[in-house]
């Protein structure tokens, strides 16, 4: 009775243990929609309308997928996921892509089972404070409390800096952003720490912003991307395509509005063949010839999702700006 | 090898053998989701293994008992400022909920009708509201609502007795700090004495009442050599104590110690819903000792005071004790809701930062929920010893 337990559960274990996923771009095109985790709410990049629509710079690059994985920007179901959780509802499969202001490094890289597709978004640490503290910079900073979100890499690139410049400080740690920025604001800091854009986007929300302030210094380097279960080379390709094309779009004069009418009448060769007109690099992704038509479409070129939603923060372009204005964004080749 | 012949018509038999089954399989079942978790995670890139204690934590602790030092504190370090802090947040609610508990289980048995209703409503609107929601007001509502800790550029914050020993501000409270140089030691003889003295009361009241039945005046004796051992031992040895005391800063004040808001907003909290609780089981427990007890003890002439404490709360406690233990395992655990607000227990800074660092989940998580089950299973030991004293003893 015990040998027949005994092989009982190693079978279970065996099949169990053999259901690796089959191919993350399969199962999607099989289940008709795209599970994507985004933030619980960050004005700009992720935070829903009056109608209760998500909208911001990292729902957009999910239904951009969507259109050139399933030819429908709508086909996204968005699963809002705290700091905490964003690498385990990954690797748990729960969804197919997090696209969730998460900052890439070496030791997510490596030890998180994820693969990162690339920077959507090149940010960095800043700091606000308010006015009247008679503060300009943050080597002045020593000694002050200092608020922030726990579970974010903010934690440790701010120890890191005043590690690195001999200067003390107190954290006052928050569940989330939303907490950090009404613990600011009832004075329990001097100072609110979090990304550039987060930063913006909290000034934003103030009912008095001009008696705050940003203080020049940004901290660390925060490439902000998407990333992607490791081991799916064929989904991170595809996401990491889907990504260049919205760049190379910019690039081209390829806009939301023209992009019918530049896929019937351009002539460039490189043109026609990232938009499906000629060549196959659809059929080389695993997509439809219409894929980058379609994300085109569906959400614009990197500038015009860069305008919709992160211009309204009162934010420069600076890094995100193409190569060839002096940024970082610069799409391989197509072809 | 013949095998053993099992009978398996014999009740007692297959009773055994289910119990082996279900065991089997519940280990089974166990180590087949903990090997499979691990295995998938290693597919994934992610070692299994605890050498990750050892590196640099890389992260400030807003509230720590022990010194934690950004640069050189390890995930270790921090696992174990962690359990400290909830141990701490812990005692303080067990000893606060006990007092509300026991206050307010007796308001709530009081005849005059305005005192039990008080009590009532305590209970109810405690009972009957979420944890997390009594932690949220508690801290948003109450602590961070306090006056700051500036006016203007200039740090200065309420100051209860206008001495400038204690601050009070809706980033936490200061305190001066005591530190004895080199004599720590006339401390740690004048603590032992003192806890010698109480046992030699104990005992001496014990033997006299039992040879003569006289009662010993043990409250004021004990208070007075709490008082007089230490004052003895600072005048015999002298104690080189230095103070510090907290002074305006350019952001914050310096010196003494903070102890910061969220864990007094956490420690009203949790006590007060655990208070709630253990108040009805007080109020519940002293109900079920029968209004015969009291009648007959007064009927034999006892005082009240002898009728409370050698009557009904002996046999009231056998009734109180177990449920109460519950209660107070479910404030160990509740402490845990303190991320909300960022004090840094436990789940905060081990579940939370560390986890995100190290993105070593499982072991992680695994640590974590051993530290809950020690702590648990301690409480449930003390409680237990507790209750086999009190429990009624039929001989």
């Amino acid at each position: 009775m015990k040998h027949n337990l005994l092989i009982a559960i190693a079978v279970i274990a065996g099949c169990a243990s053999g259901i690796a996923s089959a191919g993350t771009l399969d199962d999607v095109k099989a289940r008709g929609s795209l599970k994507c985790a985004n933030t619980t709410g960050y004005v700009g990049f992720s935070a829903t309308d009056d109608a209760g629509n998500w909208k911001g710079f990292d729902i957009d690059f999910c239904r951009a997928v969507s259109a050139a994985v399933l030819g429908d920007a709508n086909k996204v179901i968005f699963q809002p996921v705290s700091a905490k959780n964003r690498f385990t509802i990954l690797q748990s499969g729960e969804v197919d892509i997090v696209s969730r202001n998460t900052t890439w490094s070496v030791m997510r890289d490596a030890t998180q089972g994820v693969t990162f597709i690339g920077a959507t978004y090149y940010d960095g640490q800043g700091f606000l404070v308010r006015k009247d503290l008679g503060v300009n910079s943050v080597s002045e900073l020593a000694g002050a409390s200092i608020c922030l979100a726990t579970a974010s890499s903010t934690e440790q690139t701010l120890a890191d800096y005043f590690r690195e410049n001999n200067m003390d400080f107190r954290s006052v740690s928050f569940g989330g952003n939303t907490d950090a920025r009404k613990g600011y604001l009832e004075g329990a800091c001097d100072v609110f720490t979090g990304d550039q854009s987060n930063v913006a986007s909290i000034l934003l929300s103030f009912d008095n912003p001009e008696e705050h302030m940003v203080l020049p210094e940004i901290i660390s380097k925060e490439p902000l991307s998407p990333y992607v279960r490791q081991g799916d080379d064929q989904w991170a390709d595809v996401i990491a395509w889907v990504r260049f094309a919205l760049i190379a779009a910019e690039e081209f004069g390829i806009t939301q509005a023209n992009v019918d009418e530049i896929a019937a009448t351009s002539n460039n060769p490189e043109i026609r063949r990232m938009l499906g007109v000629e060549g196959d690099v659809g059929k080389a992704l695993g997509l439809e010839a219409n894929w980058a038509h379609n994300a085109i479409k569906a959400v614009g070129n990197y500038g015009e999702v860069w305008e919709n939603n992160i211009a309204p923060l009162g934010l420069a372009r600076g890094l995100n700006n193409l190569y060839s204005n002096g940024g970082l964004h610069y799409a391989p080749p197509f072809r | 090898m013949p095998l053993p012949s099992v009978n398996f018509s014999d009740a007692k038999v297959r009773a055994v053998l289910a119990q082996v089954v279900i065991v089997f399989l519940c280990v089974g079942f166990l180590y087949y989701i903990t090997s499979n978790a691990i295995s998938n995670l290693q597919n994934l890139g992610v070692q299994f293994g605890f050498g990750f204690l050892n590196n640099l934590a890389g992260y400030d602790i807003s509230f720590s008992l022990l010194e934690f030092d950004f640069s050189t504190s390890t995930h270790l370090d921090a696992l174990v400022i962690g359990i400290l802090n909830t141990l701490l947040v812990s005692t303080l609610g067990i000893v606060l909920a006990t007092a509300v508990g026991l206050a307010m289980g007796l308001m709530r048995l009081s005849h005059n009708l305005l005192i039990s209703t008080v009590a009532g409503a305590f209970i109810e609107i405690q009972r009957n509201v979420p944890l997390l929601l009594h932690i949220l007001f508690w801290f948003f509502g109450v602590w961070l609502a306090l006056p700051g800790i500036r006016e203007g550029t200039e740090i200065t914050a309420f100051d209860p007795f206008g001495l400038g020993v204690i601050y009070i501000h809706n980033r936490g409270i200061n305190l001066p700090s005591v530190s004895f140089g080199g004599q720590g030691w006339v401390l740690a003889v004048a603590f032992g004495l003192v806890v010698a003295s109480i046992v030699i009361l104990r005992n001496i009241a014990r033997r006299r009442k039992a040879a003569t039945g006289q009662d010993f005046p043990l409250l004021t004796t004990i208070v007075a050599s709490v008082i007089l051992i230490p004052l003895a031992c600072w005048v015999l040895f002298g104690i080189d104590a230095k103070w510090d005391f907290p002074t305006p800063g350019r952001f914050n004040f310096s010196g003494g110690v903070e102890v910061v808001g969220s864990l007094f907003a956490l420690w009203i909290a949790l006590s007060l819903y655990a208070g709630a609780f253990i108040a009805e089981n007080i109020r519940s427990g002293i109900l079920a000792v029968s209004e015969g007890q009291t009648e007959a003890a007064q009927a034999l002439g006892l005082k009240r005071k002898n009728i409370v404490n050698n009557i009904i709360l002996p046999q009231a406690l056998r009734v109180i004790i177990p449920p109460v233990t519950g209660h107070y395992l479910n404030l160990v655990k509740n402490s845990s809701l303190a991320i909300a607000i960022g004090y840094p227990e436990l789940v905060n800074i081990f579940v939370g930062s560390t986890l995100n660092l190290t993105g070593q989940s499982v072991e992680v998580i695994l640590l974590t929920m051993s530290v809950y089950l020690v702590i648990s299973l301690s409480i449930s030991l003390l409680m237990n010893v507790y209750n086999r004293r009190m429990a009624l003893k039929e001989r």
